[in-house]
């Protein structure tokens, strides 16, 4: 059962939301690495959001992998945002020396949405058609 | 009325009315949604906490509050040591990707029984997340062997077993200076410092032994 299980990617609005609520094995994270770059590609979306509240545990090669998922993603223009790491684990990463340099992450679901929001609010710029002083 | 409740009643009337120590098993009972008669695996260490909660309202005293909670973990731990045998212990091959997760599952679920804290339970199950997949990675196959320590305060042990190739630059990575291609280079490096004791021994072409041991620490 394990070895045809996927971590669904939801689409809502320009984002790609992934909730990771079960024991994360290596395949099951690869298979996350190769579907979100698919569905980047194919959804043309804004942002992505990585929660993972329901990660048991974060070692070496899963934090690696989560970090490899926010490069390739912004390599493809898509801001990345993790989010709901459960206390015990963020203790534990910093513990280990092992922090996820240069992603952003907020506290819950609902503020890594807000910020994503907030991004694009600010990117968008005024596009005028001819003279801007008349 | 069961031994086991009978037992926990004993301890809770050190330190708070007896008329009390009813309700508040009743209600760490309920909350823990728990059978005192049928104690399953990872049942204790959820009514430890929640005896402990409630033992909270009624004990001001924050030395008698700390010892009540020492009573209560010791007496856990020792009903765990019963049913799981004194010399407990539980050896999950490593012979395929999955075997990582159930490796680690199983000794969070271990360290839980325990009583261990949950950083503790999360340090442990990382550790043996890291050992796992090194013995999968490099040696192909071998195993992890989980033993409760019997010793004062208990606690629990880890043996990682290949007979793979060996680590050649041991001291190298024990310094943090190296790079893993697919990691971040630092499983080691972490069992060695989330764990109370670490030891290596490494014989090139005989397989590689890696043992850590946790124990319970006092603090809530």
């Amino acid at each position: 059962m394990l070895e045809t299980m996927r971590i669904p990617i939801i689409k809502l609005y320009d984002n790609l939301i992934v909730s990771i609520q079960v024991a994360l094995s290596d395949k099951l994270v690869r298979q996350l690495k190769d579907d979100v770059t698919m569905e980047i590609e194919k959804t043309g979306a804004q942002g992505l959001i990585v929660d993972l509240s329901g990660v048991d545990v974060m070692d070496s090669y899963i934090s690696r992998a989560i970090r490899d998922i926010g490069v390739v993603a912004r390599l493809m223009g898509v801001k990345t945002v993790l989010c709901g790491l459960d206390p015990m684990i963020a203790i534990n990463l910093v513990e280990m020396d092992m922090n996820l340099e240069g992603i952003m992450t907020t506290l819950n679901m609902e503020s890594a949405i807000e910020y994503l929001r907030e991004q694009e609010a600010e990117q968008t710029v005024p596009f005028h058609f001819g003279p801007e002083n008349e | 009325m069961t031994k086991t409740e009978t037992q926990i009643l004993g301890i809770l009337k050190k330190y708070i009315s007896s008329l009390l120590t009813e309700t508040v098993l009743e209600m760490a009972v309920k909350r823990s949604s728990v059978d005192l008669d049928n104690l399953r695996p990872g049942d204790s260490s959820r009514l430890a906490n929640s005896l402990k909660n409630g033992c909270r309202l009624f004990i001001t005293n924050t030395t008698e509050r700390d010892k009540c909670y020492s009573d209560l973990d010791l007496f856990f731990s020792t009903a765990i040591m019963s049913t799981r045998g004194k010399n407990h212990s539980a050896t999950i091959p490593i012979e395929e990707e999955r075997d990582i997760v159930i490796a680690r599952t199983e000794g969070r679920n271990l360290c839980a029984e325990l009583g261990f804290s949950l950083s503790a339970q999360v340090s442990v199950a990382t550790v043996i997340s890291e050992l796992a997949r090194n013995i999968y990675q490099y040696a192909g196959n071998g195993e992890i062997e989980l033993k409760i320590l019997d010793t004062d305060p208990m606690g629990i042990q880890v043996l990682a077993r290949d007979k793979g190739p060996g680590i050649e630059d041991i001291q190298v990575i024990l310094d943090g200076d190296y790079k893993s291609k697919t990691g971040m280079g630092k499983g080691l490096m972490a069992a060695r410092k989330l764990m109370d004791e670490f030891e290596i021994q490494c014989d090139p072409g005989m397989g590689t032994t890696v043992t850590i041991r946790k124990y319970l620490d006092s603090r809530p």
